[in-house]
């Protein structure tokens, strides 16, 4: 299975990443458990592109959404200026709440859902975000 | 996301608030200013249902954070395992027990499966 969308950079548009996500992981066969933990690593990393990103100024997400043999992939790709998620500290889970940092809790969730996350900046210059997680077929 | 307010006497009065719909970026600051009105008009006992909860982000996961925040014993410095007696969770489903597990908010948050056991041990 492949299929994309490309979505404004805003945060109504998070919950149509994830009602994609789950619809077309959902028709590939993937169990739930497992397609519910993408929707939550897409969700927060979208989350930070818009936030951390793009600053909340105008711009669009696109995912690339690929599921095969047992492994999903989900490529996010952005035109913000250059911003690596994957060096932001993720947040310390035994430190009281309100000395946690909400970017923070994102990269954990983001990490802990997910098997690998890679960051690259493309030939033309743009944030690409890769989340991978692999599952028992 | 919807949510429903209203009270019921256990042994102290107990402000209910029945949540449907995502808490994600987008809605988890109208949770957090509902239970604020509340608190801000007297609500000392806050139980959150959430079994029409089938989504929460980190910025869901920091609503709650910020509602244990208002209700814990004051003058108590939070450490990992002390539960506020004041804010509670019920009928939260495997997805958002998930989250709430890998990002520790279970350390500070007692959840219930049942309701009236829920309002029962305010």
């Amino acid at each position: 299975m492949q299929a994309g969308l490309t979505v404004q950079a805003a945060r109504e548009n998070l919950a149509v990443l994830r009602d994609f996500i789950s619809a077309r992981l959902r028709a590939d066969g993937v169990p739930t458990s497992i397609s519910d933990d993408v929707v939550q690593a897409v969700d927060e990393a979208a989350c930070n592109i818009i936030t951390h990103g793009y600053q909340s100024q105008p711009g669009s997400i696109r995912l690339e959404l690929v599921c095969d043999g047992g492994t999903i992939t989900a490529r996010l790709t952005d035109q913000a200026p250059l911003f690596d998620p994957t060096q932001l500290p993720p947040a310390k889970k035994d430190r009281p709440p309100e000395e946690r940092a909400a970017g923070g809790m994102g990269v954990l969730l983001m990490r802990a859902m997910v098997d690998s996350i890679s960051y690259r900046v493309t030939d033309d210059g743009n944030n690409e975000l890769t989340l991978q997680k692999r599952y028992q077929t | 996301m919807e949510i429903e307010v209203y009270q019921q006497q256990g042994r102290v009065p107990v402000t209910i608030f029945t949540i449907r719909g995502d808490i994600d970026a987008q809605t988890y600051d109208q949770l957090q200013n509902q239970v604020q009105a509340s608190i801000q008009a007297g609500a000392r006992n806050v139980l959150l249902d959430m079994a029409g909860v089938n989504y929460i982000s980190s910025y869901g996961v920091r609503a709650l954070s910020q509602i244990y925040d208002w209700l814990r014993d004051t003058g108590e410095t939070p450490i990992a395992g002390h539960k506020s007696p004041h804010v509670k969770l019920v009928n939260v489903s495997a997805p958002v027990s998930k989250v709430l597990e890998t990002t520790g908010m279970d350390l500070y948050l007692d959840i219930y499966s049942d309701r009236e056991n829920a309002i029962a041990t305010f």
